[in-house]
């Protein structure tokens, strides 16, 4: 059975170059209950908004000038002064090439969303960030939620952390 | 706004280091598990909220394909990366939007697209031939309005793209 948790009290912000894109992000997240929600059509402009507001989640396109998002994604994780460290970031792409969602696991988001854009994906991403949050993993390389998918409690199998430092974990 | 400092690494720290960060889950908090929208009940106003935008959504892919018009006039001109660049990122936006609002050829043909400019091994120029045939194919799945997957010719000039494309990635 379906849970209709209430996301009213969540603060949104959905980050896309395009104004059509973002439209029909606003109003599927509004359909699906959401209360609150900001746009910026750019890493730099949502940088901005992030530095004034605080928010709860992040939506980002990933192609976009001047600043794309995986560079807001690595500044946001990254930046000495960020101003929302460990937000839930969702990376919403028209790309479905496996090496740019390893590259985005890479980076430090949370979840990978590929367009064709559907309100249950999008539904499913959110309760997964909701129910299932992960712990963030600091290595030398590499700063975000921990990139092994199962949020086992204890991982029992060869540390590969150990051996390959820069392994992408699925 | 609390600002977080990013977690810093042990000077005398071994490849294998890393700390596992637990946090509070703070969503889980602002989320309240009931009364909120009933899933499926949202899931059908988010299609209504799709159809309804659907004619907007026609409207914005004539002025895209006249757009990619302009550039690909320009590209054949110019040759220049910043042209292609641009060429890319408008035809990777219409791949997002395609399959959204019912038309999967011009976001297939566009991830080809795509793949073909972004890909190829640097040693190879863009073969301007090669980005006209996925502008024509882009033409014919407008002016025709192939909506879902099209007919065994769209299924075949598609397939052909992609053949293309791998051969020239390579």
């Amino acid at each position: 059975m379906s849970k209709n948790y209430d996301f009213k009290n969540l603060r949104v912000l959905v980050v896309d170059d395009c104004k059509f894109m973002r439209g029909i992000l606003e109003r599927m997240l509004q359909a699906l209950g959401l209360g609150y929600i900001r746009v910026a059509s750019d890493g730099i402009s949502a940088w901005e908004l992030l530095c004034t507001e605080d928010f709860d989640l992040i939506i980002t396109d990933w192609e976009m000038e001047p600043e794309d998002g995986a560079s807001l994604v690595r500044r946001i994780r990254l930046d000495p002064d960020s101003p929302a460290r460990y937000i839930p970031v969702v990376m919403l792409t028209g790309y479905t090439e496996k090496a740019k969602v390893m590259n985005a696991r890479d980076i430090g988001i949370t979840e990978f969303l590929a367009k064709p854009l559907a309100a249950r994906s999008l539904h499913a991403r959110i309760m997964n960030i909701v129910d299932n949050p992960r712990p963030f993993v600091r290595t030398a390389s590499f700063f975000g939620p921990c990139r092994r998918r199962l949020n086992l409690p204890s991982f029992e199998g060869a540390d590969r952390r150990a051996s390959e430092l820069d392994a992408v974990e699925i | 706004m609390a600002r977080e400092k990013l977690p810093e690494i042990p000077a005398d720290a071994s490849k294998s280091w890393h700390a596992v960060i637990d946090r509070p889950n703070d969503l889980s908090r602002k989320v309240l598990k009931s009364g909120g929208v009933e899933p499926e009940k949202a899931f059908l106003a988010a299609d209504a909220i799709v159809k309804q935008m659907t004619s907007e959504y026609i409207d914005k892919l004539a002025e895209d394909i006249q757009q990619m018009n302009v550039l690909a006039a320009k590209y054949r001109k110019d040759n220049s990366e910043e042209t292609l660049d641009r060429l890319f990122r408008l035809i990777h936006n219409m791949r997002g939007q395609g399959a959204t609002f019912g038309f999967p050829l011009i976001t297939e043909i566009g991830r080809h697209f795509c793949r073909y400019v972004r890909e190829r091994p640097k040693r190879k120029a863009v073969k301007p031939a090669l980005v006209d045939q996925h502008l024509k194919a882009m033409h014919v799945v407008y002016n025709q309005s192939i909506k879902g997957s099209g007919d065994e010719i769209s299924q075949a000039v598609v397939n052909a793209l992609a053949e293309v494309v791998d051969r020239e990635l390579a």
